[in-house]
């Protein structure tokens, strides 16, 4: 028998505006961040993913019971936003908590890199444990599987996140750590290192059939019909295959128009008609199968699910990344020394990767993602509001 | 070991097939033939019984063959040359190789003596890999039956040196007699199993059987440690935190019932081994080397706690060993401190999932009336209990999967401890609703058979339909 993990990121970004305004007002929320764009922008997926997507999830757990299941990871930003512009979106989710089919993994609240800042932890280990809180507060339940910022994965962050208690962490399941072996096990960091938790290793495969080929007509394989992934999943063998994809495929990425709605509607129903599969949440998994085998992942060799290379250039491949990275971290100490919550607060909406992500410079083909995803023209724009919006804020702090 | 490949009847020249098959009720198969049906029936326990009865309006005499597909052959083995010896009886026929040899019964032997291949059905529909194997036909059983007198026949297959013993689990294998855990299966000592069934055999006072039980798995005692599972062929698997204290339990119940000294003081180094090697802190699990084998429960379990404080309590007592007792008591004060959570106790230290492993404490007497009066509470509340038993896990658990072996199903094991839990704490009417439970479960999908477990929310049968730790109980 064959676990399923069906997880979904669940993410959208504190946007900034596109361009820095002096005259932007005292209250820094509304001086920096585009807040009209945010509400505009979440209300739209709300619309076109969210709230449709749910729904379908509700529904089908009503008709299939425990057999169907997912996980979700939702970031502190987006629920800090769903709770200022669409509390019926936290109603939507605790829904779903509430049928105990429903998993939430946790996160660094604010999506950010605290987990690369060096070897002082505290602030990662703050972000992870107000997560963790929040998903207790809202969902009742506090999340016992990590999912890093965007899957960034590297031995001393699996130290970390088993101190705090995980059982188990997320990671891409990429050929330059895995080598010959299959991601549809779970593994665990070199005994050195952590002695006890499990590493969930993402399909990225069988996730991004879904999560980037689902539309493609390139794509020899499409159209992707529920019936023929469940066959392969039927023939991929293992303990356990971990689809992690953004949910945002749900009729965002994917357009209502390709059919991705009428796939998830009936993917579960193709799934359970194999006896080798069986819808399953990290948790579970991780309490019914060992880890196989060790994955060793050095720090210079830090894994993440991001662009082709699958490592951190995607928010620190080039000058400007860096040296915004390094600005963002440089204030931590001033802001925490002012000890003000909504200073602090500003400060940690500034760490949100996305905002380094829109800076990239690649220009082969994850370029064009930057771009999708960018509310910026150019990336020099996006680095220019950032470095202007940081140095108007370490004025403030000063 | 095994003997025969299939057995097939004829009823008056037509064959009792798929085609003229109506139906199967679980227990039965019904063909309808020319002016008669015919319903099968196969009671499995100390061999094979099967029962053809005769329905409908058909009068006089009508004659039934039986041939039967004999392939006396390891379990792993396919297509082999042996050759057979075959030895005609009054009512059937005794036929071996040198493996071993199997009795078939029933009716009138017709000598024949045909050697061929066969090939599975299943395996050949599935188009996988054709499995092989050699079959020998000695020939036809059979018997002719006057429906006016008659209605039913019976033929019957067993292993010729089987010895039947108190109970339908008994099995004398070549190195000593002990416990099958379940048909169709388990067909092996589960020493794990076999200690909960010996605890019950105790109680009903087979001590002769339970002593045999208890010097066969001894045999295989290896510094300190009790196989998990012995293969029928003396291949010995170790790889459990509480096998070996369940079975210093089971012996130190059967010598108080016996006041067997001899046996004591033959077991006294085994029992001693066993235990020095766990006199300090709690015990620690690894892996899947709990009685919830598909789960991975690192750490401090509350089962694992609660058998080895039983261990040190009773072997300190039958051996007059006050450190022994002293440790056990010693466990008993961390269940009731540390994994006590104000109503109900921990399944491992530091983790939060609600499971039935409560019970094994009650099970044990080892906690206090007040508290355990708290657990029994939960325990027959709808979260564990159903109409066929205790759950494994509470249905209000995060974690709760009701058809996953060890995260949600109802087990008869723990339906079982249930009644004793319940007498232990003086409730006598709670644990008879648990025997009637039980008593209730028999026979679903096996003649007298309790399954293994079912599902936790559809209560349907799964696992292993005869399953002897969930039917010792009643």
């Amino acid at each position: 028998m064959t676990d399923i993990n069906l997880c979904f990121e669940v993410h959208q970004p504190l946007r900034l505006k596109p361009y820095y305004e002096p005259d932007g007002g005292k209250d820094l929320l509304e001086r920096y961040f585009d807040m009209e764009k945010n509400k505009k922008i979440l209300r739209r997926v709300i619309d076109k993913c969210y709230m449709p997507a749910n729904n379908i999830i509700l529904k089908l757990i009503d008709d299939l019971g425990k057999k169907f299941k997912v996980s979700f990871s939702i970031t502190g930003v987006l629920l800090d936003q769903f709770e200022m512009f669409a509390p019926e979106m936290i109603d939507s989710f605790q829904q779903l908590a509430s049928t105990r089919s429903v998993e939430f993994l946790c996160q660094t609240y604010y999506h950010s890199l605290a987990s690369l800042y060096g070897t002082d932890r505290s602030e990662f280990v703050e972000q992870v444990e107000m997560h963790r809180e929040k998903m207790k507060d809202l969902f009742g339940k506090r999340p016992k599987v990590f999912e890093n910022t965007e899957f960034i994965y590297n031995n001393m962050i699996a130290k970390t996140v088993e101190g705090l208690g995980f059982k188990g962490i997320f990671t891409e399941g990429i050929e330059r750590v895995l080598g010959w072996r299959s991601p549809n096990y779970l593994y665990k960091p070199p005994e050195h290192v952590a002695k006890k938790i499990k590493v969930l290793v993402r399909n990225y495969r069988l996730s991004d059939d879904i999560g980037y080929r689902f539309s493609a007509r390139w794509w020899d394989q499409w159209p992707l019909t529920a019936d023929k992934y469940a066959t392969w999943l039927a023939a991929t063998p293992g303990d356990v295959i971990n689809i992690f994809i953004d949910y945002e495929t749900f009729g965002e990425h994917q357009w209502p128009e390709t059919g991705i709605f009428w796939f998830l509607g009936s993917l579960p129903y193709e799934v359970l008609k194999w006896k080798n599969l069986k819808f399953s949440t990290p948790s579970r998994t991780i309490l019914k199968y060992p880890a196989r085998d060790v994955i060793d992942v050095f720090e210079f060799n830090t894994i993440s699910w991001a662009d082709i290379e699958r490592d951190v250039s995607a928010w620190l491949g080039n000058e400007m990344q860096r040296f915004a990275y390094e600005e963002i971290k440089k204030i931590e100490k001033l802001v925490k020394k002012r000890g003000d919550p909504k200073l602090l607060r500003i400060w940690r909406y500034l760490q949100n990767s996305d905002h380094l992500y829109y800076i990239c410079t690649k220009w082969w083909a994850d370029g064009d993602v930057h771009k999708y995803f960018s509310p910026f023209d150019t990336p020099e724009q996006g680095f220019l509001t950032i470095l202007k919006v940081l140095s108007d804020f370490k004025e403030k702090l000063l | 070991m095994k003997l025969i490949e299939y057995w097939a009847f004829k009823v008056d020249d037509e064959w009792l097939s798929p085609q003229n098959c109506m139906g199967f009720d679980g227990k039965r198969h019904l063909y309808e033939l020319k002016g008669m049906r015919v319903e099968e029936e196969v009671l499995v326990g100390d061999g094979v019984k099967i029962r053809l009865r005769f329905k409908g309006k058909k009068k006089g005499k009508v004659k039934v063959q039986m041939e039967v597909g004999i392939n006396i052959r390891r379990w792993e083995e396919n297509a082999h040359d042996r050759r057979y010896e075959v030895v005609g009886k009054r009512d059937g026929f005794l036929v071996k190789n040198e493996l071993g040899s199997v009795r078939v019964g029933g009716g009138k032997f017709l000598r024949g003596g045909l050697y061929r291949r066969h090939f599975p059905g299943a395996y050949h529909d599935w188009d996988w890999l054709e499995e092989e194997q050699s079959v020998f036909v000695p020939g036809i059983l059979e018997k002719e039956v006057d429906l006016r007198k008659v209605k039913e026949v019976t033929f019957y297959i067993e292993k010729r040196d089987f010895e039947p013993r108190e109970m339908g689990f008994g099995y004398l294998s070549d190195f000593g007699f002990c416990y099958l855990a379940g048909f169709p299966w388990f067909l092996q000592f589960w020493t794990r199993d076999a200690c909960f069934i010996m605890l019950n055999e105790i109680k009903k006072g087979n001590l002769k059987a339970v002593k045999e039980a208890l010097l066969t798995i001894s045999k295989f005692e290896r510094d300190g440690e009790i196989p998990t599972k012995i293969e029928l062929d003396g291949k010995a698997y170790y790889y459990s935190v509480d096998v070996p204290g369940l079975f210093v339990i089971a012996l130190c119940r059967y010598l108080e019932a016996s006041k067997d000294k001899k046996m004591r003081e033959k077991m006294r180094g085994l029992v001693n081994r066993i235990l020095r090697k766990r006199m300090e802190g709690l015990i620690e699990s690894y892996g899947k080397d709990t009685w919830m084998d598909s789960l991975e429960r690192d750490g401090y379990c509350l089962d694992v706690q609660s058998v080895w404080a039983e261990a040190f309590r009773s072997a300190g007592k039958v051996y007059g060993r006050a450190d022994w007792a002293r440790r056990g008591e010693e466990i008993v004060r961390v269940i009731n401190e540390e994994f006590w959570t104000g109503d109900f106790l921990l399944d491992r230290l530091g983790e939060d999932d609600i499971t039935a492993n409560a019970l094994f404490p009650l099970f044990f007497k080892q906690l206090p009336k007040d508290k355990a009066r708290k657990v029994l509470k939960r325990l027959e509340s709808e979260e564990f209990t159903t109409e066929r038993g205790i759950r494994c896990r509470s249905s209000e658990d995060e974690l709760y999967d009701p058809d996953e072996y060890h995260l949600g199903r109802v087990w008869g094991l723990l339906t079982g401890m249930m009644i004793v839990a319940e007498e232990n704490y003086g409730r006598a009417e709670k644990a008879k609703k648990y025997k009637e439970i039980i008593e209730r479960n028999k026979g679903s999908r096996c003649i007298d058979g309790v399954d293994e477990t079912y599902d936790g929310d559809s209560l349907i049968p799964m696992g292993c339909c005869k399953q002897a730790w969930s039917e010792v109980w009643v």
